[in-house]
């Protein structure tokens, strides 16, 4: 009797262990809010991003330093320069704040990543495969009034070596973003975000 | 009773020898790969990493030698590819493992997972960099600058005298257009390395280029340096980095403790010499002997893996103890279990260079041909670097592996390193994508 109960006791202990154990081991997959504020750790990720573009392009927009209300400015973007540690592909940034300013119809923006591509569709256009009424006219492309442009910065500090748990790491990034008027080369607007961040991790792990 | 106890100390003796036979698989497949590599199969040797358990103990071994033999065929971005995913290895096992380490102390460290000498660690950032400014990617290659900074900064004492990857690191953040950054970096090479040449008239160019006149004749010296305003950049690596050897100390007459060392011998530096466009030019070049940085980076970890390896062998001492008490029969066979199993761990990243120099060649805008002699003695190989076109004010980069070089003369000898290493043209390369 007392051997019939350790057995299922056993096999009890078994199933319920191999459940847990099989539930704690399963792949999930879930959606995520992209407004929320996710950070796994203290490097630069996609809500940093979202809070760097919102300010930027909100600052933009309020500002009275650049007239959009009689006509529309027209800018060119010229990247963001990534002086970080990390490899951060800041083409995103710039996508995100030129796609809310076009989105906000209060600016206006020259393709510089499709120059080639126009001047080569323009090429073939006037090279006699189309016919003249339904050529392109040349000539008639617009000049940009602006240069916007920024850098993102990173500023990284490591707890210094003592005995410790934990592991703390504080990352600071800024982002600067300004536009340049074409004609008489000034800083015409300039504005800034800046994210700071510490995070800890174990030293000792199973 | 008894039995309870023999089996106990029978499972300890198996244990000792399963994890003995664990570290055992990946690393005889590592070397398979490196000898395919080294017999002139780099494709071969790719396949057989790409064969090694991804979550194995020497993974960062795999990702180590992927990207040095893709680097030496020229196949960059598959380079970059891998020394990348060895950056994130490094960062994920930035703690200690409890039971890795339990394991290590009735074994040997061969239980825990590679981490990496801190010089290994600065090299993926070298290799890195010469990627990236080989795919014309200086703003990436600046990035892995600024992650080598933090390593140099750390470990200062172990890694100051590579000049050839702090001088990378000044050339990258310049080459990002990034020239106050680039001036600091050179600034604390020229102090630590004044008497190389190359470094100073980098330095001093930079600082012409930010207009800085006190830095520039403090750099001069009384030297009169013309300014780079075109240049053809060549990254030559020749020879093998030694392997780590086996040292040991006794410490009773069943008892030793074992450490990794690097062979004493001294580094010969290999002579370059260069042509351009058929005449003979000074070079200049910027060198580090890796194996000078890879025993200060040893011996930087000397007091850790001292005080563990005595730590190890009083716990070994122990064990053997406990069992002889028990059974002296069961005694002898785990004392020399424990015995056998007191291994260094001598694993390192074999396929990295045993020296990397960088050549800076002033020229004029233009189409060029450069010839570069390298070797010492009788032991000399010249790569021909045909149709180098360089546009004004532009800096174009190479390096003597298959992918830029037009062609090799015959070896007279193979190029090696006084370990009696085979031939090596490998160099080693860089990197990646860009995350997020």
């Amino acid at each position: 009797m007392k051997m019939l109960i350790n057995q299922r006791t056993m096999r009890l202990a078994v199933i319920a262990l191999l459940s847990v154990g099989i539930m704690g081991c399963a792949a999930t997959t879930r959606n995520i809010d992209p407004e929320s504020e996710i950070h796994y750790d203290a490097n630069y990720d996609f809500s940093d991003k979202k809070e760097i573009v919102d300010k930027l392009v909100g600052s933009l927009l309020t500002t009275t330093q650049i007239n959009t209300s009689v006509e529309k400015p027209i800018l060119i973007a010229y990247g963001i320069a990534n002086e970080t540690s990390e490899h951060i592909n800041t083409g995103g940034i710039s996508d995100d704040i030129r796609l809310k300013l076009i989105q906000a119809n209060k600016y206006r923006f020259l393709n510089r990543e499709q120059r080639v591509n126009v001047n080569a569709e323009t090429e073939y256009q006037q090279a006699g495969y189309v016919a003249v009424a339904d050529q392109i006219k040349t000539g008639r492309q617009l000049g940009a009034d602006y240069i916007l442009a920024g850098t993102l910065r990173s500023i990284e500090k490591a707890q210094p070596r003592q005995w410790r748990l934990n592991k703390k790491k504080l990352v600071f990034y800024s982002m600067n973003l300004e536009l340049t008027n074409l004609e008489t080369g000034e800083i015409s607007w300039a504005d800034s975000v800046e994210i700071a961040r510490e995070s800890s991790q174990p030293i000792f792990r199973w | 009773m008894d039995i309870k106890i023999h089996a106990r100390t029978r499972n300890w003796a198996l244990i000792v020898c399963l994890l003995f036979l664990q570290a055992c698989a990946s690393t005889s497949t590592i070397q398979t790969a490196r000898m395919q590599y080294y017999s002139g199969q780099p494709d071969r040797a790719l396949e057989t990493l790409d064969g090694v358990n991804p979550d194995s103990k020497n993974r960062l071994l795999v990702q180590f030698d992927k990207g040095t033999i893709a680097f030496s065929e020229g196949r960059y971005r598959e380079s970059s590819r891998a020394l990348l995913q060895a950056s994130e290895t490094i960062k994920q096992l930035d703690f200690i493992s409890v039971s890795e380490q339990s394991t290590a102390l009735v074994t040997n460290d061969w239980a825990t997972t590679y981490r990496g000498e801190y010089s290994e660690r600065l090299w993926v950032h070298s290799l890195q960099m010469m990627n990236f400014l080989l795919l014309n990617e200086p703003e990436s290659a600046a990035v892995e600058a600024r992650q080598a900074i933090k390593l140099l900064d750390t470990h200062t004492k172990a890694l100051r005298k590579d000049w050839f990857t702090r001088a990378l690191v000044a050339l990258s953040l310049e080459e990002a257009n990034q020239l106050d950054s680039a001036h600091i970096e050179y600034n604390k090479l020229h102090q630590d390395a004044d008497h190389v040449e190359g470094v100073a008239r980098l330095a001093w160019n930079n600082a012409k280029r930010l207009g800085r006149k006190q830095a520039m004749k403090k750099i001069a010296s009384g030297r009169d340096f013309n300014t780079i305003d075109s240049s053809i950049v060549v990254f030559v690596d020749t020879g093998r980095i030694p392997t780590k050897l086996v040292g040991s100390i006794p410490i009773d007459t069943d008892q030793f403790i074992a450490f990794p060392i690097y062979p004493e011998y001294p580094a010969i530096s290999k002579e370059i010499n260069v042509s351009l466009n058929g005449e003979a030019i000074p070079s200049a070049p910027i060198t580090t002997n890796l194996i000078s940085v890879a025993r200060s980076s040893l011996s930087e970890r000397g007091n850790k893996i001292a005080l563990k390896s005595v730590v190890r062998a009083g716990v070994k001492n122990s064990i053997a103890k406990e069992a002889r008490k028990e059974d002296t029969l069961l005694g002898m066979f785990v004392t020399a279990a424990l015995y056998i199993s007191e291994l260094p761990d001598t694993r390192s990243w074999e396929t990295l260079p045993g020296q990397l120099s960088m050549l800076v060649i002033p020229v004029k805008p233009g189409t060029h041909t450069l010839s570069v002699e390298v070797g010492s003695g009788s032991s000399r190989r010249t790569v021909m670097l045909d149709d180098i076109n360089v546009q004004p004010g532009q800096r174009v980069f190479r390096t003597l592996n298959k992918a830029t070089a037009a062609a090799t003369s015959p070896e007279t000898t193979p190029v090696t390193v006084p370990a009696a290493a085979p031939a090596s043209t490998n160099a080693a390369a860089a990197l990646a994508a860009s995350a997020n």
